[in-house]
């Protein structure tokens, strides 16, 4: 019994392994014997491009599969380093070449990976304005991911307003990649990103105020305004930074309140901001910060108050003499750098 | 002594060894699996990736890359400067000059013009004393901090300190990192908020051709003690690590290359000193940390970022290496005991965790036990002759279909090597590891365990060829006594 089982198991290992080795050599075979002329044919076509691009030649459609794959190899290449013109010869060359509705054919599958790839595709050879917005809410986070690096490489602000929309994904490689989207088109999502701001519910509302805060636009004033109420301290440490970014004088009094949160990370982002407006008459509410029990706080505040120059130092020196230890040892070590000294 | 109490003993000592053959094998069968599920998944989400799209992001958390060395006078320069072209656009370099007695310091002021510095941090983790700061006039990016002697963990601990960036990768003595390395390994943390580190693989870089810090020309390891380990780190790697994502997660990281979020390190006060399995240590600690903190803390091992490292090439300091991982396992073990089998731990505790008392620390001992078991069986004529062949057949044919397999995964996925007679050694060197090697390990773990009753806890002297210039160019021997943990 334990023998016939013995060597069944051998006979089943032995199967699997020979397979296993079978399988390996081939393709090792396969891909040695087949990189040379690849390669060589990679180059052939690489340089067919080149003169193609600039009018002098023309290039023949694929024959093959594997030609297909070849030319979209060296487009795509070719693609990652040129821009204008170029790019516009790229899209055309893709299209008469087939590998667009190739692309196309691929967004529309049934599989995941082939609609990433193909929108991926789309990214390198332009084109997809018809099929990769679409994409935008597709079931698989990778493909939505893609779809909104897409979006940021095609701006528009119709679609701007679906990447706002991505802010609330439940998957963060979604959220970062819209929110990465937003901050590349910049003023064209500004609208959409107010709009999205007024609503009273909305869980990316972090997210947006960090890209709003890139675009510093006085029309967040009232967002910001608005998000340092918010009961999430995420939030309200972001609002502080769009309201450093936004000033004003109803930006700083509301910087001035933020002082005062119970959060740490919402205390050191408006005492960091305070310190960004660089305006002297702040000095005395930085120099309060001193006094701060988080580490994180004190630090901001000392060099924000040295950053303000000579009436921020004058405050800083009293502080050596203060009754707090900490305050005072913050202050020493904040007057003890050198000037060039980095932060 | 009769026969009979014997033939109890025997059998007995059969069925333990029987046990743990179906529990091993079923343990890395259902790893291999996994990795082959997982490897087809990466390929698939990563065809017509374009990781330069991320070079221009202004979302990517800020790297802070922690270098500790020691007595490196002689390449640190060419070291730091593959660093720093790094393909990452928000890096930093914090390098930690451990008490060098030789010109290391002299020699990175000179190459980058360094300048002191006095940032205001907070000493988070207790270090050896912090004797200057300094930053390169030539690269913001690079710190250096000169403190004194402590060790890898320690320097770490002070690079930790100082670490600017919401992410810190730890890189180990020898590992050249691929360019594009950071922009991979940084994926996991882009994809999920709860997790705390991530590892890539590394790979054995004796034989290749090394130039400025990078490898130009990958090749398999001529010699066979090189070229088995070159098999044995593609296994642990490639099916091993992989694996586990899907089974629990991970509770290694290698030392040579790994990156982690600076404040979950923080918070579980950085490395371990006094562990003399510190990178293993420190991630068990992180998961335990986040699951008794009701948090959820997921390692995961990323395929394709790649990090080359040195592996001995003599027996004696191969067998000072497996000793000390050795010691390193049970030390671990022994501080996070109450994790085995521990339902309040979850995967962890049922399933990780066990594995790696059954499998890794206890297997040598049962290994051992099979084949002295067998010897007296034979001598006694307890067990059939053919029957003890063909089982040794079978538990050393086993262990070979894992290192094909993980050959055939490299292959089809991310394959480094270019020419057949690399893939070919590669093959020769999984065909005969079960012949000696194989045995060898196991009687160095065995000595590792026995030193770790003993209380034993020092490195043991390790020796390096390094990649001397002209011959395969320059790389980066840095390192703090000497050592090796790719564990």
């Amino acid at each position: 019994m334990a023998g016939g089982l013995l060597r069944l198991v051998g006979v089943a290992e032995l199967g699997a392994l020979s397979a296993m080795l079978v399988v390996f050599i081939a393709h090792s075979l396969w891909v040695v014997v087949t990189a040379r002329t690849t390669e060589r044919r990679l180059v052939a076509l690489r340089q067919t491009m080149v003169r193609a691009v600039g009018g002098e030649d023309r290039l023949a459609a694929p024959a093959t599969r594997r030609d297909s794959r070849l030319h979209h190899r060296a487009l795509e290449e070719l693609a990652s380093r040129v821009s204008g013109d170029g790019a516009e010869w790229i899209e055309q060359a893709a299209r008469e070449m087939g590998l667009s509705d190739q692309a196309a054919r691929w967004c529309r599958s049934r599989r995941w990976w082939h609609r990433l790839r193909g929108i991926r595709s789309f990214g390198h050879l332009g084109g997809g304005g018809d099929l990769v917005p679409a994409r935008l809410a597709d079931a698989h986070p990778l493909v939505r991911e893609a779809a909104a690096r897409w979006v940021a490489r095609h701006p528009s602000p119709g679609l701007a307003e679906h990447l706002v929309t991505m802010l609330d994904d439940p998957e963060r490689r979604c959220r970062l990649a819209a929110q990465d989207a937003l901050i590349r088109l910049g003023a064209t999502a500004a609208e959409p990103l107010a709009a999205y701001l007024a609503r009273v519910a909305c869980p990316g509302r972090a997210l947006a105020l960090e890209v709003v805060a890139g675009i510093a636009d006085g029309r967040f004033l009232g967002p910001g305004l608005r998000a340092s109420d918010d009961p999430d301290p995420a939030v309200r440490a972001q609002a502080a930074t769009l309201l450093a970014a936004v000033a004003g004088g109803r930006a700083e009094q509301a910087l001035l309140e933020l002082l005062h949160d119970a959060s740490e990370p919402v205390r050191v982002a408006a005492t960091h901001g305070l310190g960004a407006v660089s305006s002297w008459a702040l000095a005395p509410d930085i120099a309060g910060q001193l006094s701060d029990p988080a580490w994180d706080v004190r630090r901001e505040a000392a060099l924000a108050l040295r950053r303000l120059g000579p009436a921020g130092r004058l405050y800083l020196r009293r502080a050596l003499v203060s009754t707090d230890p900490y305050a005072a040892d913050m202050a020493h070590q904040v007057l003890d750098l050198p000037s060039a000294a980095a932060d | 002594m009769t026969v009979e109490p014997l033939r109890l003993v025997f059998e007995v000592t059969l069925l333990v060894v029987i046990g743990y053959f179906v529990v091993a094998n079923g343990f890395w069968t259902a790893l291999f699996v996994a990795a082959a599920w997982q490897m087809l998944q990466h390929r698939r989400s990563s065809a017509g990736e374009d990781t330069r799209w991320l070079l221009s992001s202004p979302v990517l958390p800020r790297v802070s890359v922690l270098v500790p060395a020691h007595n490196e006078a002689a390449t640190v320069g060419e070291s730091v400067r593959a660093l720093l072209t790094l393909e990452y656009p928000n890096l930093e370099v914090v390098l930690v000059n451990d008490g060098s007695t030789d010109e290391t310091l002299e020699t990175l002021v000179h190459h980058f013009e360094l300048r002191p510095i006095h940032p205001i941090y907070r000493h988070v983790v207790a270090t050896k004393a912090v004797r200057a700061l300094y930053r390169s006039g030539l690269h913001p990016g690079l710190v250096v901090v000169d403190k004194d002697n402590g060790g890898k963990a320690d320097s770490l601990n002070a690079g930790l300190n100082l670490a600017t960036g919401a992410l810190v990768c730890a890189i180990d003595a020898d590992t050249l990192i691929e360019p594009d390395a950071l922009l991979r390994i940084v994926q996991p943390f882009l994809a999920g908020e709860d997790v705390v580190a991530s590892g890539g693989t590394i790979r054995v870089i004796n034989g290749s051709r090394v130039q400025a810090g990078r490898v130009v020309v990958p090749r398999a390891p001529r010699r066979p003690i090189v070229g088995l380990q070159a098999v044995e780190y593609l296994r642990a790697f490639l099916f091993g690590r992989l694996g586990w994502n899907l089974l629990g997660g991970n509770l290694i990281i290698s030392g040579a290359f790994g990156l982690f979020k600076r404040d979950s390190l923080r918070a579980i006060g950085g490395y371990q000193v006094d562990s003399i399995g510190e990178d293993m240590e420190l991630v068990v600690r992180l998961r335990r940390a986040g699951i008794e903190q009701g948090e959820a803390s997921r390692v995961v091992f990323v395929p394709e970022p790649v990090a080359w490292t040195e592996a001995p090439e003599s027996l004696r300091v191969l067998g000072r290496q497996r000793d000390r991982w050795q010691r390193g396992l049970v030390d671990v073990v022994w501080r996070h005991r109450r994790l085995v089998c521990n339902p309040r731990y979850g995967a962890v505790g049922l399933v990780v965790t066990p594995y790696f008392v059954l499998v890794e620390l206890l297997g040598p001992v049962i290994e051992a036990l099979g084949v002295l078991g067998l010897a007296v069986g034979l001598g006694l004529g307890l067990v059939d002759l053919r029957f003890a062949f063909f089982f040794l057949l079978l538990v050393y044919g086993w262990g070979l279909l894992f290192s094909i397999g993980a050959l055939l995964l490299d292959e089809l996925t991310s394959r480094r090597y270019e020419g057949l007679a690399d893939r070919v050694l590669l093959v020769c060197w999984a065909l005969i590891e079960p012949l000696g090697y194989r045995q060898l390990t196991v009687i160095w773990q065995l000595r590792g365990m026995i030193r770790a009753a003993r209380g034993r806890s020092d490195w043991g002297e390790m020796s390096r060829r390094g990649f001397p210039a002209g011959r395969r160019g320059v790389g980066p021997p840095w390192s703090v006594s000497g050592e090796q943990s790719q564990r």
